[in-house]
């Protein structure tokens, strides 16, 4: 009996490596892009805009966005071996789950996008108001929502190229 | 720059692009990149549909002394 695992192994082929390769790297320097601008706001301008782990977390959502909307719209986001259906109803039941939890707990107010952050500077204390870490559901429900959108216009887009193929063959 | 070639080879094999990217194991976005000369596909790739559209790669993927690969 063979127990390997590698038959569940994504398989994807070598334009679909190189794209997501690239996509990676895009994904890379988002991050790279929003911890640099995150930090300029904080400290030239004097400012917050997230807690600590909020901010973190939007920067990763970000980065993993700018992978999955590179590799969906070259074709390289789902495997050879995946069934695109069942990719898509996962992921929408994924996005509302998160956004559903999200909106029950701020609807029963158990939790609020925003909280007050006190900083001491120069003896002094200062609040601000900050985004949460309780904003981590609805951004992970926003990012799953959004490669299914990627996924929904790119098979439009496709749709639209095979039948203008379909016509010039003709 | 349009590989005509490999669609004509395609066309007189009687199969699609889906049947062709599942006999050589790619999807069917690649051989579309491949035919529509977006992608450069390795010389493993090329000798595998070589194989199943039954031609070599001089006739498929040789460029011709003005650099085109299409039968224009």
């Amino acid at each position: 009996m063979d127990l390997s695992f590698h038959n569940n192994k994504k398989k994807f082929d070598e334009r679909q490596q190189l794209i997501r390769g690239k996509a990676y790297k895009y994904g890379f320097f988002t991050l790279m892009l929003f911890l640099i601008i995150k930090f300029v706001i904080e400290k030239v301008f004097d400012t917050m805009l997230f807690s600590s782990f909020a901010g973190n977390w939007i920067g990763i959502c970000l980065s993993i966005a700018v992978f999955a909307i590179v590799c969906v719209w070259n074709d390289a986001y789902i495997s050879l071996n995946e069934n695109m259906k069942g990719v898509i109803i996962l992921f929408i039941g994924v996005a509302l789950l998160n956004i559903g939890i999200s909106f029950l707990n701020l609807y029963n107010g158990h939790v609020s996008f925003l909280e007050t952050m006190q900083v001491v500077k120069n003896g002094e204390i200062f609040d601000y108001s900050v985004i949460s870490v309780e904003c981590v559901n609805l951004t992970c429900g926003i990012l799953f929502l959004v490669i299914c959108i990627a996924i929904a216009l790119k098979s439009i887009v496709d749709r639209k190229e095979e039948d203008f193929e379909d016509d010039d063959a003709e | 720059m349009k590989n005509l070639k490999m669609k004509a080879a395609r066309a007189g094999k009687d199969m699609s692009q889906q049947e062709l990217a599942e006999a050589v194991g790619v999807s069917r976005q690649t051989i579309n990149s491949i035919e529509k000369g977006d992608y450069n596909p390795t010389i493993k790739l090329c000798r595998d549909i070589c194989r199943v559209l039954g031609t070599t790669l001089d006739e498929l993927f040789w460029e011709e002394e003005n650099g085109r690969t299409d039968d224009e």
